[in-house]
């Protein structure tokens, strides 16, 4: 409960500073999204993520960033969408090889906030952040490092 | 809440800032990412990829929470003396000092020792007034939150943050270079204290983490190389090249398996199933110590 005050209170501050580049709608996408994460997650890097609609529905424009994730270690991503946009943020994670998860589940239709990795492998990583059918979409998404 | 703490030595996080910048506004497939399918860097270091690579240099922050998981002892004579600051004179090596004050402002709040962190703070503040960019900082709120051990985890979030919006900043006003030295900085220090604690607390997953850094050091030399025109960058390149080739003789190996998705309270978790396993001798983690240690402490950038 402190960490979230605290944490809440560290992006007030932030945007008391007024030197971010963050726009208030973003700095209170953030606080909520770092929220969101849970009071065992530390806050390791966001991504803010604003995609136009798609030209056609099956080529949604994505959002790409690569990162190294370390082994033996719990990750989680948190996606959370601004109210001012129809687009409801999709996550793909990926190794070099392959896609290893996503909080969207194709049968059954349901979009997570989060997903957890439990990571084994040392090595680069990418996520892909797109908006579910090609929406337009504006969407913060946090990685944090859970605690064991 | 110490582990909370342990967020700051993400200040090593310049590595991960730069969340829009490979922000891809192009339609493409969703379901087929070229890049995974291709797997490759581009040769090139053009500024996409210099941008990919820094966010490829992760941060050590889960090596910390591997220290804090450990019940490693705090030791504040791992630290970079603080009167050292005099001694940083150019804009390369105000930088370098930058990442190097960072990692240990980092490694102190982790462990919730904050009767130094005033110092450490008014070094960073010191060095980014010189080098333009002490307008991220709040350093009043951030003396402060230090002040108190329970502000420690929103000091940590602050620090990080500014760190970020730096490192973009700095590379959209083509200042790359200053950013790539505070992140050898970070890197060097995380390094270093890493190193220390492994050898006065010898475990095996700090050796297995201090070898995976080979990954980090061979992203970090492709980083430098772009600014290989600058004296003071080429000549730490030719001071890290004895520890990169140690690093080549780390062996990093894959085991294959396929990942698993299961729901677990409300939250989906994907578990990996392909491992990674890093082997090297004592010897080696020996010679790399000390290689760090001479590096650290010869500081370094002349």
């Amino acid at each position: 409960m402190n960490f979230k005050f605290f944490i809440l209170g560290g992006v007030f501050f932030l945007f008391l500073a007024g030197e971010s580049s963050f726009g208030q709608a973003q700095d209170k996408l953030m606080s909520l999204c770092v929220e969101e994460s849970g009071t065992n997650a530390t806050y390791l890097k966001d991504y803010v993520v604003k995609l136009p609609k798609a030209s056609t529905p099956d080529r949604a424009p994505v959002a790409k960033h690569t990162l190294i994730l370390m082994k033996n270690t719990h990750y989680r991503f948190t996606i959370c969408n601004s109210e001012k946009y129809p687009g409801r943020g999709i996550l793909k994670l990926y190794d070099t090889k392959s896609l290893l998860g996503t909080n969207y589940i194709a049968k059954t239709g349901k979009i997570y906030n989060s997903i957890d990795f439990l990571c084994k492998k040392t090595g680069p990583y990418t996520v892909f952040i797109s908006f579910k059918d090609g929406e337009p979409g504006m969407a913060v998404s946090i990685l944090s490092f859970v605690k064991k | 809440m110490k582990s909370l703490l342990s967020i700051f030595f993400g200040v090593l996080f310049l590595l991960t800032a730069c969340h829009n910048s490979s922000q891809k506004k192009d339609a493409e497939k969703f379901e087929i990412p070229d890049s995974i399918v291709n797997g490759k860097k581009s040769s090139m270091l053009d500024k996409e990829v210099t941008a990919d690579i820094i966010d490829n240099l992760a941060s050590p922050v889960e090596v910390a929470g591997l220290l804090d998981q450990l019940h490693i002892p705090f030791s504040n004579h791992y630290l970079y003396p603080v009167k050292n600051v005099s001694d940083l004179n150019t804009e390369i090596q105000k930088a370098y000092g930058l990442g190097i004050y960072g990692a240990d402002l980092g490694y102190q709040v982790m462990y919730g020792k904050n009767t130094s962190i005033l110092d450490y703070i008014s070094n960073i503040k010191g060095l980014s007034e010189d080098l333009m960019i002490g307008q991220f900082f709040d350093f009043n709120t951030l003396k402060r939150l230090s002040s108190s051990k329970s502000n420690l985890d929103s000091l940590m979030f602050l620090a990080v943050h500014s760190f970020n919006e730096i490192d973009q900043y700095l590379r959209q006003i083509h200042r790359g270079e200053v950013s790539a030295m505070i992140i050898s900085g970070l890197w060097l220090e995380g390094m270093y204290l890493a190193t220390q604690v492994q050898k006065n607390n010898p475990h095996p997953e700090i050796k297995e983490r201090i070898g995976e850094q080979k990954i980090i050091m061979e992203d970090l030399f492709t980083l430098l190389q772009h600014y290989r025109n600058n004296q003071e960058i080429s000549n730490l390149m030719s001071q890290l090249s004895p520890l990169k080739e140690l690093f080549k003789q780390v062996s990093i190996t894959v085991t294959p398996g396929e990942p698993e998705t299961v729901e677990k309270d409300g939250r989906l978790v994907i578990i990996q199933h392909e491992e990674s396993k890093t082997e090297y001798s004592d010897d080696l983690l020996q010679k790399i110590i000390k290689k760090l240690d001479d590096l650290r402490n010869g500081l370094i950038i002349k």
